[in-house]
This record gives C-alpha cells, sequence and structure tokens, in this order.
C-alpha cells in the first residue's frame, strides 16, 4: 500500500472535518468539541481524547465527539478503535457525512480493499463527491479491477472536471496499460489544475523518461530534488535521465545521492509498517521518528513523535524532540508552548531553557531570553553555555 | 540493422544446402490453436512429489520451492528429465526424502525413473537448482545442483553419474545456493560456473514472522542479510577456482535467484542479468576479458521504474520485437510486475513492462519461472511463467492475491506486445497450482516445444505442445573446440518476413534448466533462407534454404548440417 502512496503521491488523511454541528447543540458542548478540536490540530491527540469524554458525560450521544474522536484514533493509528467511533457516528446518524469515507480510508491502510470500496460506494450513495470516486477508483486500481477503476475516475472528472487527482490516477492507468501519451496527456491536465504539486510533477517526470524523453524530464524531477531532498525515486530518476543525455559525471553524482537515500526510505517504511501493526509500541514510533528526522522529513517525524508522545505523555525527551521539530519547521509559537510545557513538569531542566531562550531570540524577544537563561542559571550556576549565551544579549 | 556482431568474424563456409522434407501445409496465423495437454500421468511422472520438510515450523526455505528440467543425461538425442525432490530437515522428518529424481524418455512418450541406475538415489540434501552442461568437454551432459548446505557436482560417466564436488573447489562454500548457470565467461572453451546464493538463513537464526499478528507463517527476505553469489573458474582439469572478487562479482547485495546469459552490447562476450530478491536487480557486463563489470543500477534494470527493488525471481533474457535489441524479463512479487527491460543503446535500458502490455496482467500473480520460448512456432519469442505465493492462506489476508494461481502464456505480436492467452483457453495452464521452477524442450520430438513444471510441496507437471500446424527447424551446434555445447553461440535465421535471434545458453528461468536445441518458429514457410551462427570464438558460418521439419547439427567449421 505505501508503495501506491509515494507513487501517486495522493494525500490519504484528508478526512472530513467535525464541522456538521447541529443548530441545537448544548453550548458546553460545543465549546468542548472546539477545545478537543484544537487539541487535535496541534497534536495533543491524549488531551484530546480526554476533553471529548467530558464531551460525552454532557451528551453521550453528540455524533460530532465520536466522529472527532475517530479521527483523533486514526491518526494514533488505532484503527479499529476509529471504526467503533464511526460506526457509533453512523448509528445515531445514518446520513453522517464523511463517516463511510474515514471508514473507507482506513480499510485501504489496512488493505482491506472490499471493505472500502464498501464504505465509499455507501459515502457516494449519501454525497457523491470527486474525491470519493477518485478514492473508489483507487481502490477498485490497487485490487487489480482496473476497468472499473477507470470508471470511477471519470465519473470524478465528471463530476469535478477540475480534480487533479482523477486526472493523475487515470494516467496511471493509461501508463500501465502501455498508452504513454494517453498517461502524459491526464498528468498534463492533473498537472496543470494543481502546478504546485510535488507528487505530480515527479510523475510527470517518470512518464516523460518512460517516453524516452529524458531532456524534458529533467525539471520535473529538478523541482521534486531541490525541494525534497530526501526524495529517493527522484534522485535515482534525475540521475537515470542525466545519464540518459550524456551528462553521466551528474548522472552518477544522483544515482549515488539515491544509493545513499535508499537506505533511510527502506528504514522509514520498516518503522513505519510496524508501527502501524503495532501502535501500542512506543519505541516504534520513536524509531519511525528518528529515521524521518534523519531525512528530513521535519512534519512526518513530528506526527511520529506526538503518536509516541500519546503513548508516554510524561517523556520529557519526546516532547523537547517534537519542540525543535516544531522550531525547525519555524512554528516558534508551538515550540515555546511545548517548552513551557516540559517546563512546568520539571522547571530543573536547564537545557529547556537554554532552548526555550533560543527560540525567543530567533524571534527577536531578548527580555523574555535572557529571563529563560537567567532561570537556568538558577538551576546550573557553573553552566558555561548558558553564560555564553547570556554574553551575546548584551 | 547489422546481421553482424561488432568484432572480428572470420567467415568460413558459405554453404547452399537444400534438404528435403515432408513439411506440412502451413495454416493461416488466425487459424493457429495453442492448446497444451498435461501429460504427466500418462508419461509416468505421477509419482513424483517435491518435498518442503515442513513440520509445522515455518522455517523459510520451505516456501521457495526447487526447480527441475531437462537433460540428455545418456545422448540419444531424447530429453530426459531431472527433477530436484526438495528435502527434510536432520532430526525434523523420520522419512528422509530423495535429493533428486533422474527419468528416461522412453522416446514413446513416457518416462522411466532411473535415478537409482544413475546413481543419483544415495544423495539427501536440503536442494534447490540444477543447470546442465558438458563442464569437462567429454561429449557428454554432466550437471551442478545446489541445495542450502553444500552444492554438488555430477559427472557424466556414459550415462551414470558420479559426485565429483569433493575436490571440485566447489564443495567449499556452504551457503544457501538458488539458481546456478554454466557459461564460459572468458571464452578459454572451459565452461564456468556462477552460483547464486540467497540470505544467511539457519534454524538458529530463523525469526518469527506472521500475517495475522498469531500465527507463524513464511518470512521474506528482507529480514534476512544477503549472501554474495560466487564465481567459478573452470581450470579445465576437472576442478573449478573461486574468482568471485577478481572477476568483479564483488560486492554484490545477494538474495538471488535467477540469473540470464546475454550478450546486450553485441561484443561477442557473454554478460550476466541477475534477478535479485527485494534487492536491486543485476547487469554484469563483460569487460572482453572474463571479468566483469555491474552497471544494473545505471542501465536501467535494476529498479522500477521509480527506483523501488522487487522481488526477482526468474529472469530471461532474449529478442522479441523488429529492434533486434535483447529484452530481458524478470518474474516478481504479487503487485509488482514482470519487469521488462529492452536494450536501448550504450548501457542503457527501457522499461517496458507497461508498453509490452505484459505489467498489468501480471501484476496481481507472483512470477517464479519464466522463459522465453516459441510456443506456436510462429518465429516470435512468446513469454511462460509459472506462478504461485510464497505465503500459504495469503488470500484470507490480501484480496485478489492467491496461493496457487494459472500460468501466464503471453503470446507475441511479433513485435513485442504480448497477450496473456491462458485466460481465453481452458486447459492445464489455467489450472492453479503453487509453480516454481519452469523449464522446455521438445520431449516427444514432434517440433513443438513441450513444457515442464514444478510446485512447491507438490507434483510436476508436463504440458505437451499440442500445437502442430507450424513449420519449425530444430538447430543443434557443436564448437570445432572449446564448450561442447556452445554456449554463447548466437544464430540468427531469416525467412521472408522474419529475422529470428537466438542464443545457445544454461540458466534463465528459476533453478530450473531448458534443452540448449535452438528452435525456430517458420510459421507457414517451409524453408528457413538464411541461417547465421556467431561461434563463441567470433567466427561466422551462414547456411541457406534449409527446408523444415527437421533437426538438424552443426558443427563449426565443417560447413554442412547434419541431419538427426
Amino acid at each position: 500500500m505505501n508503495k501506491k502512496l509515494l507513487l501517486m503521491g495522493i494525500c490519504v488523511s484528508c478526512f472530513f472535518n467535525a464541522c456538521q454541528k447541529k443548530p441545537d447543540i448544548d453550548p458546553a458542548v460545543a465549546g468542548l468539541i472546539f477545545q478537543a478540536e484544537t487539541a487535535f490540530r496541534n497534536g495533543y491527540y491524549n488531551a484530546a481524547l480526554t476533553i471529548t469524554d467530558s464531551a460525552l458525560v454532557i451528551s453521550p450521544h453528540e455524533v460530532d465527539v465520536f466522529f472527532l474522536r475517530g479521527r483523533v484514533f486514526t491518526n494514533l493509528a488505532r484503527l479499529n478503535k476509529a471504526e467503533v467511533a464511526y460506526r457509533t457516528v453512523l448509528s445515531l446518524n445514518p446520513n453522517y457525512q464523511g463517516a463511510w469515507f474515514n471508514m473507507g480510508t482506513n480499510s485501504i491502510r489496512q488493505d482491506d480493499l472490499p471493505a472500502a470500496i464498501a464504505h465509499y460506494k455507501s459515502e457516494l450513495l449519501l454525497y457523491p463527491s470527486a474525491r470519493t470516486m477518485v478514492q473508489l477508483g483507487r481502490a477498485y486500481a490497487d485490487l487489480g479491477k482496473i476497468d472499473s477503476a477507470a470508471f470511477a475516475y471519470e465519473d470524478a472528472i465528471k463530476t469535478d472536471s477540475k480534480n487533479a487527482a482523477a486526472y493523475m490516477r487515470l494516467g496511471h492507468l493509461y501508463k500501465d496499460s502501455g498508452d504513454i501519451t494517453k498517461a502524459i496527456e491526464y498528468a498534463t491536465s492533473g498537472l496543470n489544475l494543481d502546478p504546485g504539486n510535488l507528487d505530480y510533477k515527479y510523475i510527470m517526470g517518470s512518464l516523460l523518461l518512460l517516453n524516452g524523453e529524458p531532456q524534458v524530464s529533467l525539471p520535473f524531477f529538478q523541482a521534486v530534488t531541490s525541494n525534497r531532498p530526501w526524495h529517493y525515486w527522484a534522485h535515482h530518476n534525475l540521475g537515470q535521465a542525466l545519464y540518459r543525455i550524456g551528462n553521466e559525471a551528474k548522472g552518477q553524482h544522483y544515482m549515488d545521492m539515491a544509493k545513499e537515500l535508499q537506505k533511510g526510505i527502506q528504514e522509514v517504511e520498516n518503522w513505519r509498517n510496524l508501527a502501524n501493526l503495532n501502535p501500542d509500541q512506543l519505541m516504534l514510533w520513536i524509531n519511525l521518528g528518528n529515521s524521518l528526522k534523519n531525512m528530513g522529513r521535519i512534519q512526518e517525524a513530528k506526527d511520529a513523535f506526538l503518536v509516541a508522545l500519546s503513548i508516554s505523555p510524561m517523556s520529557f525527551a519526546l516532547q523537547n524532540n517534537i519542540a525543535n521539530l516544531c522550531l525547525m519547521d519555524g512554528d516558534t509559537a508551538q515550540a515555546i508552548i511545548r517548552y513551557k510545557a516540559i517546563l512546568s513538569l520539571d522547571s530543573t531542566l536547564v537545557d529547556i531553557w537554554l532552548n526555550l531562550g533560543v527560540v525567543h531570540v530567533s524571534s527577536g524577544r531578548k527580555n523574555d531570553a535572557r529571563q529563560a537563561w537567567m532561570e537556568g542559571l538558577e538551576y546550573d550556576p557553573d553552566n558555561t553555555t548558558l553564560k555564553d549565551y547570556l554574553k551575546t544579549l548584551n | 540493422m547489422s546481421l553482424f556482431p561488432a568484432g572480428k568474424i572470420t567467415v568460413f563456409f558459405v554453404v547452399i544446402l537444400f534438404i528435403t522434407c515432408d513439411s506440412k501445409q502451413p495454416a493461416s496465423t488466425n487459424e493457429i490453436q495453442i492448446n497444451f495437454t498435461n501429460v504427466t500421468a500418462t508419461a509416468g511422472l505421477a509419482n513424483f512429489r517435491h518435498v518442503t520438510g515442513a513440520v509445522g515450523d515455518k522455517w523459510f526455505p520451505e516456501s521457495m520451492g526447487s526447480g527441475g528440467g531437462f537433460i540428455d543425461y545418456n545422448g540419444d538425442g531424447w530429453s530426459d528429465i531431472l527433477l530436484v525432490g526438495g528435502g527434510t530437515w536432520p532430526g525434523k522428518s523420520v522419512a528422509v526424502a530423495p535429493a533428486l529424481f533422474l527419468y528416461h524418455n522412453n522416446q514413446d512418450g513416457t518416462f522411466k525413473n532411473v535415478t537409482a541406475a544413475a546413481g543419483l538415489d544415495d544423495l539427501h540434501t536440503y536442494g534447490f537448482g540444477i543447470t546442465v552442461a558438458d563442464y569437462d568437454n567429454d561429449d557428454d551432459q554432466d550437471f551442478f545442483f545446489t541445495t542450502i548446505w553444500q552444492n554438488h557436482l555430477f559427472r557424466n560417466d556414459k550415462g551414470t553419474f558420479t559426485n565429483v564436488s569433493l575436490g571440485s573447489g566447489l564443495e567449499k562454500d556452504s551457503f544457501w545456493s538458488t539458481t546456478a548457470i554454466f557459461f564460459d565467461a572468458d571464452q578459454d572453451g572451459w565452461v564456468d560456473l556462477y552460483v547464486g546464493s540467497y540470505v544467511d538463513w539457519s534454524p538458529e537464526n530463523d525469526i518469527w514472522c506472521t500475517l495475522d499478528g498469531n500465527t507463524k507463517n513464511y518470512c521474506t527476505p528482507e529480514l534476512y542479510d544477503g549472501v554474495p553469489s560466487r564465481f567459478y573458474r573452470n581450470n579445465g582439469d576437472g576442478t573449478f577456482s573461486d574468482k568471485t572478487e577478481q572477476a568483479g562479482f564483488l560486492p554484490s547485495p545477494g538474495k538471488m535467484l535467477g540469473a540470464a546469459e546475454l550478450d546486450f552490447n553485441n561484443d561477442g562476450w557473454p554478460d550476466l542479468a541477475v534477478a535479485s530478491d527485494t534487492q536491486r536487480d543485476l547487469l554484469y557486463v563483460n569487460n572482453g576479458d572474463g571479468t566483469f563489470k555491474e552497471i544494473g543500477a545505471v542501465s536501467g534494470m535494476a529498479y522500477d521504474e521509480n527506483g523501488r527493488a522487487r522481488a526477482g525471481m526468474g529472469i530471461d533474457a532474449g529478442v522479441v520485437d523488429k529492434s533486434g535489441k535483447e529484452t530481458i524479463f524478470v518474474g516478481n512479487f504479487s503487485k509488482e510486475m514482470i519487469g521488462v527491460f529492452r536494450h536501448q543503446s550504450g548501457n542503457f535500458f527501457e522499461d517496458r513492462a507497461a508498453i509490452s502490455k505484459i505489467g498489468r496482467p501480471s501484476l496481481m500473480t507472483l512470477t517464479f519461472g519464466l522463459f522465453l520460448f516459441d510456443a506456436e512456432l510462429d518465429g516470435d519469442l512468446d513469454l511462460f511463467t509459472a506462478n504461485g505465493h510464497v505465503q500459504i492462506g495469503i488470500e484470507d489476508t490480501q484480496d485478489g492475491i492467491y496461493y496457487r494461481e494459472p500460468s501466464h502464456l503471453f503470446l507475441n505480436d511479433g513485435d513485442g506486445h504480448f497477450t496473456d492467452i491462458v485466460p481465453s483457453i481452458s486447459g492445464p495452464l489455467d489450472r492453479p497450482i503453487v509453480g516454481r521452477g519452469a523449464a522446455y524442450a521438445d520431449y516427444d520430438k514432434n517440433g513443438t516445444l513441450d513444457i515442464l513444471v514444478t510446485e512447491n510441496g507438490g507434483p510436476v507437471h508436463l504440458f505437451r505442445n499440442e500445437n502442430n500446424e507450424n513449420n519449425f527447424l530444430r538447430v543443434n551446434v557443436r564448437p570445432s573446440s572449446g564448450n561442447r555445447n556452445g554456449l554463447s553461440t548466437k544464430l540468427v535465421g531469416i525467412t521472408k518476413n522474419k529475422r529470428m535471434e537466438r542464443r545457445v545458453k544454461t540458466g534463465s528461468s528459476f533453478m530450473s534448466h531448458s534443452e540448449t536445441t535452438v528452435t525456430f518458429g517458420l510459421g507457414s514457410e517451409e524453408v528457413l533462407d538464411s541461417l547465421y551462427v556467431y561461434w563463441p570464438n567470433n567466427s561466422m558460418e551462414m547456411f541457406h534454404n534449409i527446408h523444415s521439419g527437421k533437426e538438424i547439427n552443426i558443427t563449426e567449421g565443417q560447413g554442412k548440417l547434419a541431419v538427426q
């Protein structure tokens, strides 16, 4: 399944939001749902679940709460628990938009393709949409039912002629059937609709290379390698393209880079598979996070560490890792929140005071930085790093 | 397109021969019916059972299966059958399975078990593959047998075999070996040996794997370290020397399951394509002196279109279209297409899996045995694959994937576009089996190529090719000096409408051995207009106007054809 994900680069985590609140919802419950949603979006999964528990005490049959719980459990890779939540949603409101869709997507993650097809069809009966049709086509394609897949993608295009994913996936089917020209036509349509999509650029480059057009494929691969330096596949194919146009030295350079990246990719896939199979195993998520971080895949690494943190919520190391990744990702506000959260549990952690000060400095808040480093020195008066940092503020 | 390979060519003879024969009336292409009959029982092979030795431990080698193939052990010109019996684990099973089974061709469509009479009944091991060649140049067919422990070299002494492993130089290593291939890498006239190695597995380091999280199942090779394959130079005195490193075969990732000899750059030196399981496939280009350089990744044949290593199993190579370029075919795991890579130019190959129309129909099957042959004798190489999964009960956990799978028979339209005809014909190829090894030969000497398929933990199948409408010409070659089987000889047959390029070779497929006789399918043509023979020493001979319906022998430098 991961192969297909990477091949087509279609995001599988596009879940419907819990935004179908009834007009007569209890304001207290609505407030809790808002808090839970915020916690969920910021990666505080345990908090999100706890808040939904509180909401259910007030309103035990609030359908939006169960839907949100389904989404949280999905992010935590507890797919069975997610299914229970979505089933509850449907028992309370059989017409709830997105419940069947999310169950379908979870079924694809579990490689249960017939179930995925049934779920997407149920969703389509209620809410026909191009996005669901594309997902249905994808499940059919993975099951080897090519005609049905093509039919679903064509339906998606009829429903929404601007659905880029439908064009890309239809192009993929044509490629597999040996009609590269047609595949390139559809990929061009998809890319025109979503010109910044790096996954689509990679697909276009690969089709051109397959079509014997290495020179034309170069800018597509180069766009991917420059934006995703961890992208093994683009490096490999860029190397192939360069070799074929006679630029052997550069080609070899990218092939060598690809070879190095391949090890990391394999490591990530191994840990990801293991973690998804054993979602309660803390170390699997930590290893996955570390592997992703080593490859420079910051957002994905953060997601893995957030799951780990939900298993071990008192882990300062994990919280610190996440804060550091937030910082690397440019999210200083989240980084500060997470450093402060650690310090509220143990204010003697000098390294955290140090990191907090660094974030403040990088945000131009010198006084806050000074205060953080001074606090750190209270616990470790001889810390030369903190002293040196403080000197830089003078 | 040149008919001549690069390099120096010496033309010895140009002979025009007319061989009369009673060719059958031609049939139009539209009327040709492909049909195979399962003749296993009537041929006397029904009692054979491959043994996995499984007693519930789910040890990795039990899922691998083994090969078999054709050998003319008594030199009577009829293909006999040699099968690998599998094996049992010491201390685990009361019954000990024989390692090898040899069946004598009675020349009437039946076979007789002559394992004991041929001296092959006293070997007990856990076996996998065979490769056949006359390694000592004494005009008979010897064979090499791979196992999970020590491998074995059997010398043919006028129809009986002697295990000459000890002292041969081939007995020292004790790795899990898979497919082996004889070929004359340095063209010194003595066939060398490449022995594929798989992974570092033993009962002591066996890993617990599962499909459902509860019960143990067979592991896949990602969990074990690969063991590099080995290359042995034939010393010409009955012994071999390990020249793996000197010949350029190190480093290598191991996990090798298939090897095919080819000459993609047409320089007259044999190259080697290797299929690796969950590792990149390899392409060894001959440096022109019997040493090699590995260029798989750069060439574009090592990975799928996204640079991902697949589970390479069986492999073969041949010219399948009008480009005249060699194409490599690699059998892969379920949800991985069969790899199809056609030589483009220089050291580059192009991915033709989709364009050839083989990719999609092969996507859901797990292919082990795989070979090119002219199934309907129309002059084009077609592709047969033996399929079967490694996980018993896979259908319970993965939709659309089955433990027992039908075979594929991809018919070539003459320009490298294929159609799998198995779904549209009823017959033995459509019957789901746990396919592993696969080989071909014209065992009944009617000119058509018959198929032998082994199953893991099951019977062997002999499928007789019932297509007898088209004309054919079968050719055996014998160099004046050097390797007696004429390995690496290239033959090009020309008719009014076709150019057919074939190579004499061992290896290919999965742990199995096909006949080395070359078959030209002539369709409705009654005469092969020209036959060019490119000998391993780069000399070339031409023959013209050869009538069909015969098997002929060509000895290098004699300038004439002998009808068998």
